[in-house]
């Protein structure tokens, strides 16, 4: 195999493909970047089991032929390259990859091809294509509350599925950790109906999400019980599924808040921030204090002190008073783009309704603390 | 088996040679064809009888075995094929991704380093047992079977089992965990409880002999003998012992020995010097099973008086000198407080030089 290629279309590949590449790996061929050099491409696969990413670049290829050569030494080396240089890539005999770009030369041992791990995609049935902006929307709405937590290993991911709605059929993402959650929703996609309900894994939604940012166009996504694919210009991330049942999220949306709150989003959130200064690192509960057309937050730490903050407020039920985590109201109000959030309350220990008065198709529930 | 750092070619997951374990294969097949396969299989016996050779062998038997389902055909189903044994095709195309760790649907838990002090840790932590929960929390990889081998499920330390009960107790369709463990009695009831026993017996001498035939040809007659009793059974330890030169220890300690009641305190301390060496350490616990063996051999015979089969010429005779000097109670005695010294030495980090030294001088104790 030998192949030139210019040194930033290289750098940029591999700087997608590496991050799926774990730091610490116990399995040497995981740590390993597969390059196939055929025609005028080069393609560049890593993978952590889990996850697969091939991403196609131009090059000159001379030979072809292909080989593995550990990830992350390989980006470094490329990372360090100056600026639009040629990188002269060469498998020799003694299965050394030689990295030549004027005047540096690098020799990295290569593992054989044939332990290289391959996703089995299986049949995908299910396509379809959306828009990069649409993509974003939904993962960026969603992911914050995804779930860490192990054991309960079916939230650990974004639930999308088509959900039946007053609207007909609409394709939403899910995602909750128990305490809060999140539901965004938008128009299906041509080709989506009767697609199954899919948990894709944290990991997949990360990477998934930083390839959007580079792209532009629609993202061609194809799906079966078991995998998913997003196909971007040049780059495909084929990913294993969370195998499990996401639990019917439906029921905890509650319908009968009556009580309505209305204010702007971003003096609230300052406000919320500045407040929760005072609270301690494990609860950080914020009290909210709710009158007609006024809301006093308030933090009160026995071991640092207090703190309260009036705001103005649209409001005209019974006051009320209620905690929330601090971490979990500023989470979702920075997902609210609209100028006006809308909290539906019912009372102190019920789960609580937010809205985005701009967007109707995203929606946050929220549960109380204590306080 | 991972008991001292092996070099790759040893390590089981590319041992093809399984001597001696027949019938745990036919039960193990048995089960497989029935359709009812048990989800976990604790494999046990003594330190390297072959369970980890059992059970990579498991596991690249399932993860070749193509979907069976091809759906109803023309002439009726067909006849359901049975497995007739574990051996796969040395050329099957997956085997090489299988045993370099590459097939996603293998995870393997074992001992890993610890990254602040970059040396092996003394336990299976929970961190490696959580590599196999989200393996089994997400669909699999490759399709077809899971399999994931827990070596040694003895090293897990208690946060780690119980982790693995979870999982232990309904991991999804087509997974399997592969238990492996030298003292079962040990493991928490709980999983042994959710485990089917595939116990391993060690092999009779001329099974251990054919193992180590086949790995080293160049082995004497005299060597291989000495080798095959040394391991008492368990043809992984008779390759560890004959890779670290077990035998020419072996005559270095039984040499020391014969000069009892009088050591060669002098001679005693070079070799207790090289052993205690840094870079030593894998020799240094040969030593010690090595010693703690004569001796437990030693008392064997006299409290049963019952020969043993030799290793070395004369042994016999030897052993019979030195333990009349003392009652069985007394070497019995010494003998645990032996193996509670070197405990310590390893608990504490004592100089290991001195603890060899102090083995010796403790036996020519219990004579005056």
């Amino acid at each position: 195999m030998k192949v030139t290629i210019e040194r930033n279309s290289l750098l940029k590949t591999l700087g997608h493909v590496q991050s799926v590449v774990e730091r610490r790996n116990t399995i040497p061929i995981l740590s390993n970047v597969m390059i196939e050099a055929s025609g005028d491409t080069v393609a560049m696969t890593a993978t952590d089991l889990d996850i697969a990413i091939i991403e196609n670049t131009n090059a000159m290829v001379i030979t072809a032929g292909s080989t593995t050569v550990p990830a992350h030494t390989l980006f470094d080396i490329v990372r360090k390259l100056p600026d639009g240089s040629e990188v002269e890539l060469t498998l020799e005999e003694n299965d050394r990859l030689v990295v030549k770009a004027g005047r540096s030369r690098f020799t990295l041992a290569c593992l054989d091809k044939e332990d290289f791990p391959i996703m089995n995609e299986g049949d995908m049935p299910h396509r379809f294509e959306i828009a990069s902006e649409e993509l974003k929307r939904l993962i960026d709405k969603a992911r914050f509350a995804i779930s860490t937590e192990e054991t309960r290993y079916y939230l650990n991911g974004i639930y999308l599925h088509v959900a039946t709605t007053e609207d007909g059929p609409r394709l939403r993402a899910v995602a909750t950790d128990g305490h809060r959650l999140a539901q965004v929703e938008q128009d299906v996609p041509e080709g989506s109906s009767g697609m199954p309900g899919i948990i894709i894994p944290r990991k997949t939604v990360a990477e998934v999400r930083k390839l959007i940012d580079e792209t532009e166009g629609a993202i061609s996504v194809a799906l079966s019980d078991t995998k998913i694919r997003f196909a971007f210009e040049g780059v495909t991330i084929t990913s294993k599924l969370i195998d499990g049942t996401f639990p019917d999220y439906s029921r905890v949306i509650p319908e009968g808040n009556d009580k309505q709150l209305e204010m702007d989003c971003r003096i609230f959130a300052e406000a919320t921030d500045r407040v929760s200064t005072i609270s301690s690192d494990k609860t950080r509960s914020v009290k909210l204090s709710i009158a007609p057309d006024n809301l006093t937050l308030s933090v009160n730490s026995p071991d640092s002190g207090t703190a309260t903050e009036e705001l103005a407020a649209a409001y005209s039920a019974d006051p009320l008073e209620i905690g929330f985590n601090s971490r979990y109201l500023l989470d979702i109000l920075a997902q609210i783009e609209g100028e006006t959030v809308q909290v539906y309350l019912n009372d102190p220990s019920a789960p609580t309704v937010l809205k985005d008065i701009m967007d109707d198709a995203v929606l946050y529930v929220l549960m109380p603390m204590r306080v | 088996m991972a008991d001292t750092e092996e070099s790759l070619e040893l390590n089981p997951r590319h041992s093809e040679l399984l001597l001696g374990h027949e019938a745990a294969e036919r039960m193990f097949l048995e089960a497989f064809n029935s359709d009812r396969l048990h989800h976990a299989w604790l494999i046990s016996g003594p330190k390297g009888v072959g369970k980890a050779t059992l059970a990579w062998k498991i596991a690249k038997f399932l993860l070749t075995q193509a979907d069976k389902d091809d759906g109803p055909g023309l002439f009726g189903d067909d006849l359901p094929s049975e497995a007739t044994s574990l051996n796969i095709s040395p050329d099957h195309p997956d085997l090489h991704r299988i045993v370099s760790g590459g097939h996603g649907g293998l995870v393997v838990a074992e001992r890993t380093e610890n990254e602040k002090t970059g040396k092996l840790r003394n336990d299976i932590v929970i961190d490696d047992i959580r590599k196999l929960i989200s393996f089994y929390s997400q669909t699999s990889a490759e399709g077809g079977w899971r399999v994931a081998i827990v070596d040694a499920a003895d090293e897990m330390n208690v946060n780690a089992a119980n982790a693995l009960l979870k999982i232990l107790e309904e991991p999804p369709e087509k997974s399997i965990i592969l238990l492996l463990s030298h003292a079962p009695g040990k493991l928490l009831p709980t999983i042994k409880s959710r485990c089917r026993a595939l116990s391993l017996s060690t092999l009779p001498e001329d099974g251990v002999k054919a193992v180590l035939a086949g790995k080293f040809p160049e082995l004497s007659i005299d060597d291989l003998t000495a080798l095959t009793r040394l391991s008492e059974g368990a043809p992984g330890r008779a390759i560890e012992l004959a890779n670290n030169d077990g035998v020419g220890l072996y005559r270095k300690v039984s040499t020391h020995l014969s000069r009892f009641p009088r050591f060669n305190i002098p001679e005693i301390h070079i070799l207790a010097g090289e052993l205690a060496a840094v870079k030593a350490d894998a020799k240094y616990r040969l030593f010690v099973k090595i010693y703690l063996g004569w001796i437990e051999r030693m008392i064997r015979q006299s409290a049963s008086n019952m020969p043993l089969p030799e290793i070395l010429d004369g042994e016999n005779e030897q052993m019979r000198r030195i333990s009349v000097s003392a009652g069985v109670d007394r070497w019995l005695d010494l003998w645990e407080k032996m193996g509670q010294m070197v405990a310590r030495a390893d608990a504490v980090n004592l100089d290991r030089k001195q603890v060899i030294v102090n083995l010796f001088t403790s036996l020519s104790a219990v004579a005056r």
